[in-house]
């Protein structure tokens, strides 16, 4: 991850639902009031970057450090789609979620140190990942056949668990268009 | 770019043939390149360089001592793609290596499936040099080549099962590979690197708290930035 | 052909392998540093290249092709470490040293061969000359693709490379090559010259640098060094090694002739000794 990562930058500006601890003179346009100020208990969604550091630093009230804004769990980490992720890992629409999933869910662990979530995350990627990779391989066992029509499709399918072609019907039609 | 990005820090198919190529294995040579006839014998002694009329096999990354002293039908052992530059031109034989036979073949794929937990031991190229030998030398063979190929074909089948079953317990940490020829690794590189790395982020995340951006910086270099404007 | 000679011959063979088989081996035992370690081979070369050219017996000439053959092997593995490693290795400069002479006076044998003498030569030695061809292509092949990566990482490290130079490191003395180093240079120049061209002199001062560190995260981008990467263990000997894995609190035990998927930075040392290679 370096300072030029695309990827970094966008996952930077994912937007985080937050909700200021403090009434802040000025600070009204983040609402759509340009010069107003910006309530207590008010709920704005503010990029990553900058929710993060609001998050951080903050003033006194009653003694007490109390940070700017508090930060609130974005719907794509809320219990709901944990539960999803819970039950079955490869059939939820991560995409449609966030499309840089994993990059935001490091910077939201590396928050809170959320072992727990970093366990469910490892999870769903390793489940995902695995397969995504035997789609893959049924692509490439596909094209082989293409080329070489010595049943290796059928004796896979006799010989070992790689029943490619029951896991991924819809591959055939990938190469019909 | 100087190079290409699908062979940044992983290699071709063609590649790893190439690498393939560079073992030795053992042919019959079908011409003499020995220089040894007699008359010349006493000569050999001073100088070698006299009374030959064969252009000398002189190489450059490989002992060429053999194949100046090939002698047809003794058997010797040479770089891969010399034997099958030789095989072309109808000069050699190659002698198939002993695991690829049917009866062989068929002891592994036995143990593979004997042994659900682990790989049988093949020689680190097998799969590229059964497919070369098969496409080049198809001749050479005693047994029948399709029934060696449907063999080498399930026993690639039967392993790469198993390589997906293990997939299951990638981590962030480390993995053992033992018994994987180049190939199987090769094909596999990009999967488990890009699973790992990004295993190791979360992890990281979860337990060295505030910036694993920093992660990657670790011991080398905190300090090595120069000030050097533009 | 007489029987005799036929047995004299192989006699001779197979001392001949099996000398070059121990000096192998010799090689392999001692090599416990292989980046520093061409150096200490090297020094052997030479002494065995100066008697090859004035004398032509066999046993010398056999000997420094075991040398070629072991500088290409070498070549090999350092191409594939050099192609699987985050970071750019330090430039093999003996090795090359040897190796690009030897392709050099290759290339003029085969020129002089093809040109003239041919037919001074019976029909089969058109053999020996297409291997040697091929032989020559398969050489540049390596080298070029070697030279390639280094290329690449050179493009990719740009500003990290001049930092880690110019805080002049023992290490990084024998980084690069002298063509490297005018390369790196002058890449340099001209990125930053396009840099502050078309962009950084229309900003304000204070943000024209293109290598600060202010921030939270280095502009300047460095290898990633907690990249997995696959080492093959070499089977030097019975004895394996222990790494430990500093982020996870864990210590790993390398055995001889196995493989592994390892952290890049866990394995570093290791694979500078010569003791593992990437693959």
């Amino acid at each position: 991850m370096g300072y030029y990562d695309i990827d970094d930058v966008l996952t930077d500006s994912a937007e985080i639902p937050c909700t200021f601890n403090h009434t802040i003179p000025g600070l009204g346009f983040l609402q759509g009031n340009p010069g107003k100020s910006i309530n207590k208990n008010t709920r704005v969604t503010l990029p990553l970057w900058m929710s993060r550091m609001l998050a951080m630093v903050g003033g006194e009230e009653d003694g007490e450090d109390i940070p700017f804004v508090e930060l609130n769990t974005p719907t794509v980490f809320s219990q709901k789609v944990i539960n999803a992720i819970r039950a079955s890992p490869t059939s939820l629409d991560i995409h449609s979620l966030y499309g840089h999933y994993y990059d935001m869910a490091i910077k939201w662990i590396g928050l809170f140190e959320d072992e727990k979530f970093a366990e469910i995350c490892s999870e769903l990627l390793l489940q995902r990942s695995i397969e995504i990779n035997a789609h893959a391989n049924s692509v490439m066992l596909n094209i082989h056949s293409n080329h070489r029509p010595s049943n290796l499709k059928y004796s896979g399918s006799n010989k070992g668990p790689t029943t490619i072609q029951q896991v991924t019907p819809f591959l055939f039609d990938i190469r019909r268009i | 770019m100087s190079l290409p990005n699908h062979l940044n820090e992983t290699f071709s198919p063609e590649e790893i043939q190439f690498l393939v190529e560079n073992e030795p294995i053992r042919i019959f040579p079908r011409i003499t390149t020995r220089q040894m006839v007699r008359a010349n014998r006493q000569y050999d002694e001073f100088d070698s360089n006299t009374a030959k009329q064969d252009m000398k096999w002189k190489l450059i990354t490989m002992d060429d001592t053999s194949l100046n002293n090939m002698v047809a039908m003794k058997s010797t052992q040479v770089t891969l793609w010399v034997a099958l530059i030789l095989k072309q031109q109808a000069k050699c034989s190659i002698i198939a290596p002993a695991w690829l036979t049917v009866k062989e073949l068929d002891r592994k794929i036995q143990y593979e499936q004997t042994h659900l937990d682990r790989f049988s031991e093949m020689p680190w190229n097998w799969l590229v040099l059964a497919q070369l030998l098969f496409n080049k030398a198809a001749d050479d063979f005693h047994d029948p080549v399709h029934e060696l190929r449907s063999r080498v074909q399930d026993l690639r089948e039967i392993r790469q099962s198993k390589v997906l079953k293990g997939l299951q317990y990638l981590n962030e940490s480390h993995l053992q590979l033992d018994n994987l020829s180049v190939l199987e690794i090769n094909e596999l590189r990009p999967f488990i690197i890009g699973v790992m790395d990004k295993l190791r982020d979360m992890h990281a995340a979860a337990h060295s708290g505030s910036a694993n951006e920093d992660q990657d910086i670790d011991n080398y270099g905190d300090d090595r930035y120069v000030e050097a404007g533009v | 052909m007489d029987i005799d000679d036929i047995l004299a011959s192989l006699d001779h063979d197979t001392t001949a392998v099996e000398s070059l088989r121990s000096d192998a081996d010799n090689y392999n035992g001692s090599s416990t540093l292989l980046y520093s370690d061409l150096t200490y081979n090297d020094s052997q070369t030479k002494d065995k290249q100066n008697p090859n050219t004035i004398s032509n017996s066999t046993a010398t000439t056999s000997a420094t092709i075991t040398t070629s053959a072991q500088d290409y092997n070498n070549l090999i593995e350092l191409w594939r470490n050099e192609r699987c490693s985050p970071e750019l290795l330090p430039y093999p400069t003996k090795l090359l040293d040897r190796i690009l002479p030897r392709l050099q006076q290759q290339m003029e044998y085969i020129e002089s061969l093809s040109m003239g003498f041919i037919s001074e030569y019976s029909q089969s030695s058109k053999l020996p000359l297409l291997c040697m061809e091929a032989e020559l292509e398969r050489l540049k092949f390596v080298i070029r693709s070697f030279l390639r990566c280094r290329l690449k990482k050179i493009d990719k490290y740009n500003f990290y490379l001049q930092s880690i130079i110019a805080s002049s490191d023992t290490d990084s003395a024998n980084l690069l090559s002298k063509q490297e180093s005018i390369y790196l240079n002058k890449h340099s120049q001209i990125l930053l010259k396009l840099f502050n061209n078309s962009i950084l002199k229309h900003m304000p001062v204070d943000l024209q640098a293109i290598q600060d560190t202010e921030g939270s995260i280095s502009m300047v981008d460095e290898p990633k060094w907690d990249q997995f990467v696959f080492i093959y263990v070499k089977d030097l000997s019975t004895q394996s090694f222990m790494v430990t894995i500093p982020q996870l609190n864990e210590e790993v035990e390398l055995s001889p002739g196995s493989i592994y998927v390892m952290r890049y930075s866990v394995i570093r040392d290791l694979l500078m000794q010569g003791k593992i290679q990437l693959i």
